[in-house]
């Protein structure tokens, strides 16, 4: 379903390339639960950003659905994004001046989805996410947990056959980042989400049903390889 | 004279022009390169760069129509104000050799505001049209990282 093909990815800043992925090679499949393990530095972020089609690799090509991310122009990327990736950051990133309910309901806005569905799924899913309570409360007036916990409505709203979580419990405390696991745990068991995170958070790692080792910008270990 | 007078005045005119534009450019600028994280995250959530750029746009050229609006009701009333004139006999003698009477009645001529307003809006529209589109094209990786 998502995949990369010997992925390499090189950051140049003031003249100073960073290589941050070497050939990398990952194939994600429907319905996994998986984490990309790493220390800081490892690439599990910018292999994250290249699935999800939020940056594009040096060399090497990512394939979504049989499609190639690369051969696509800015505006079929944006369409591929609004159908079938959700994304979780780890700095929350919602819309400040938006409520949560707006938060929730903008990306099916951007689907064209009919005004009284988009209220009705909005408010299914922020019930699901255990927020139906704090709907019209802006993102700055909720905690770090409940915010995140938005972000992950905002993510499944759109029914999107991969959610991309980059270290979405980082900012959490241990006790909010397992409330959250269990919600996109159900989500994945009850819907068929795919999760795909990256992260360095044990509790997660534990979690997840494969875990996929980074180290240097290489992949050192998967439980999916036999 | 006369002339000299009115090419001075078209000189002045121009500076107030370009003053003014770069006014307007500066917090059309500032005010887009501030939201780079929020067009990173919109593009990330998957809006088109078309759109972006549009809604972009409109925003600036909203902005620029409340102060060309404030402009217009500061202008007029001040021109209604004073419409009976600003006394500047205390420099009438310097003022009388120029040939410029003492005292100095400002007026609008019927459809002379529509220069300076034209220029704001011609200014809004190029001075967040390359912002814009420069945020767009950046990365969404890269601009939902920006601070």
């Amino acid at each position: 379903m998502l995949e990369a093909r010997n992925v390499t990815k090189i950051y140049e800043t003031r003249g100073v390339e960073t290589v941050a992925l070497r050939s990398v090679s990952l194939s994600v499949g429907e319905g996994e639960f998986t984490s990309l393990a790493g220390p800081s530095g490892s690439g599990k972020t910018t292999l994250l950003n290249l699935l999800g089609a939020l940056d594009v690799p040096t060399a090497g090509s990512v394939w979504l659905d049989g499609q190639e991310l690369s051969a696509l122009d800015g505006a079929a990327l944006a369409d591929l994004r609004l159908a079938k990736l959700g994304f979780v950051f780890q700095a929350f990133n919602l819309i400040p001046v938006l409520s949560a309910r707006e938060n929730v309901e903008f990306v099916m806005e951007l689907q064209g989805v009919a005004r009284a569905e988009r209220r009705a799924r909005a408010h299914q899913v922020l019930e699901q996410v255990g927020l139906a309570d704090l709907a019209e409360k802006r993102p700055l007036e909720m905690s770090g947990g409940q915010q995140q916990r938005v972000a992950v409505a905002r993510a499944i709203v759109s029914r999107p056959r991969v959610v991309l979580a980059d270290e979405p419990t980082a900012n959490l405390d241990s006790r909010t980042a397992a409330q959250l696991l269990d919600v996109m745990g159900r989500m994945n068991r009850e819907r068929g989400v795919t999760f795909l995170f990256s992260t360095h958070d044990p509790m997660v790692i534990e979690r997840a049903t494969r875990v996929v080792r980074l180290h240097d910008g290489e992949i050192v270990a998967d439980d999916a390889t036999p | 004279m006369v002339n000299a007078m009115r090419d001075m005045a078209w000189i002045v005119y121009g500076a107030i022009f370009i003053a003014m534009a770069f006014g307007i450019a500066n917090v059309l600028l500032m005010s887009i390169y501030e939201r780079t994280r929020e067009i990173g995250i919109l593009a990330a959530i998957g809006m088109k760069p078309g759109r972006l750029v549009a809604s972009l746009l409109v925003e600036s050229l909203f902005l620029t129509g409340l102060g060309v609006a404030g402009g217009l009701v500061l202008g007029f009333g001040a021109v209604a104000l004073l419409s009976d004139g600003i006394d500047l006999a205390r420099w009438g003698e310097g003022l009388r050799s120029f040939g410029v009477p003492t005292t100095i009645v400002p007026v609008l001529p019927e459809g002379e505001w529509r220069i300076p307003v034209g220029v704001a809006v011609v200014t809004a529209i190029l001075a967040s049209a390359w912002p814009a589109i420069r945020a767009v094209r950046t990365r969404p990786a890269e601009a939902v990282r920006h601070v």
